[in-house]
């Protein structure tokens, strides 16, 4: 490799961008009129090309993700590297998996009677008016629309609520009434023909 | 740090630290394990209200430091990180020959040369924020950039 051009060391830069606007312009100048420099520029473009082609790995990406969403509660308790607090944890799956749907807002959509959700509705003004009988508060998936016939024919099904209150809700996580009454929540899966549907019970009143 | 920040900076930025991290350990099980921890710590101190200026380049460095914690547990310079198997057919071609030969050939770089080089090359990083990642000047940058430059051109001789 030549090394004769005393500029030969700012090609670095120059391909970077980093050179100051004066000196940037000259070297404009400087690469046209320098076969040297040129082919060092010419080689680091390729240099570059070839980095570029380091993979990122989509299944890691998704691991990642998934470490900061469904599993985060899992993985605290299996896994201390991973020390996010619960709460950050589903927050970021509340607004991660929105904007991933394509929800660009917080709340639950009702149309037609199908529901889209990632989140769990608790349907507070029936566990208002049920307590102390379990509160009525059901888990949905993505697949809820799907699975939106097969929970009304397993008598599963509610009215479409007046309130209700928008939360992450994990096996365990306390949620809080508006008469300020606080609930653990017991994940308990029910089982239909045909699917699951994953349904949250009120366990016990703190 | 508001959460919808937060995940438009994961969607943005997740590619670069994992591909710095690959640059640095050469072990996509090391990339993946060191990317979560700097993503959850930059939730975690989000949320506790710590003022992050830049946080593409905080980011890089929590990534590096965890690198080199790594380095210091298994007392070599490489980290240690558990091998995870391939997991199937698909990953073991995503790092084909080309890019075995790439990672291959950063490891070969000293230590703060391929530092430099993946920051900037990986982490999109400006001179000055690799200068103040790595605690050293922007002059210094300059020059391990170049040697890294030209030593990784020496290697990928038939690759560029």
């Amino acid at each position: 490799m030549s090394s004769d051009c005393p500029r030969l060391e700012e090609v670095s830069s120059f391909i970077d961008g980093e050179l100051p606007a004066g000196e940037h312009e000259s070297m404009v100048e400087h690469v046209k009129a320098c076969e040297i420099c040129s082919k060092e520029l010419s080689e680091l473009k390729e240099l570059r090309a070839a980095l570029g082609s380091v993979p990122v790995d989509l299944q890691a990406k998704q691991r990642v993700l998934d470490g900061f969403t469904a599993p985060a509660r899992r993985r605290l308790h299996a896994n201390r590297r991973l020390s996010i607090p619960l709460p950050i944890a589903a927050s970021f799956l509340f607004v991660f998996g929105a904007s991933l749907f394509g929800n660009a807002y917080l709340g639950f959509r009702q149309t037609k009677g199908t529901r889209e959700s990632v989140q769990v509705r608790l349907v507070a003004a029936e566990a208002e008016q049920l307590a102390p009988t379990p509160a009525k508060v059901e888990g949905r998936t993505g697949q809820a629309e799907k699975n939106e016939g097969r929970s009304a024919a397993a008598g599963a099904s509610t009215p479409a609520p007046q309130a209700s209150l928008i939360r992450m809700a994990f096996s365990g996580s306390v949620v809080e009434f508006a008469s300020g009454t606080r609930y653990r929540l017991n994940k308990v899966p029910k089982i239909y023909a045909g699917g699951t549907h994953s349904q949250f019970n009120k366990t016990d009143q703190r | 740090m508001h959460l919808d920040d937060f995940a438009a900076l994961y969607r943005k930025q997740f590619d670069c630290v994992y591909r710095y991290t690959l640059a640095l350990t050469g072990n996509a099980a090391c990339a993946e394990e060191i990317t979560q921890e700097a993503f959850a710590r930059l939730l975690r101190d989000g949320f506790r209200k710590i003022n992050i200026e830049r946080p593409e380049a905080w980011l890089m460095s929590v990534a590096r430091n965890l690198a080199v914690d790594s380095f210091r547990k298994q007392g070599r310079e490489r980290p240690g990180c558990e091998e995870a198997p391939p997991r199937n057919p698909e990953q073991q071609l995503i790092l084909g020959e080309m890019q075995q030969r790439i990672l291959s050939a950063l490891s070969k770089l000293a230590q703060s040369q391929r530092d430099c080089i993946a920051l900037r090359e990986f982490g999109g990083l400006s001179y000055d924020e690799i200068a103040g990642v790595m605690g050293t000047s922007v002059d210094s940058v300059k020059v391990q950039l170049f040697r890294a430059r030209r030593h990784l051109r020496k290697e990928l001789e038939d690759l560029t």
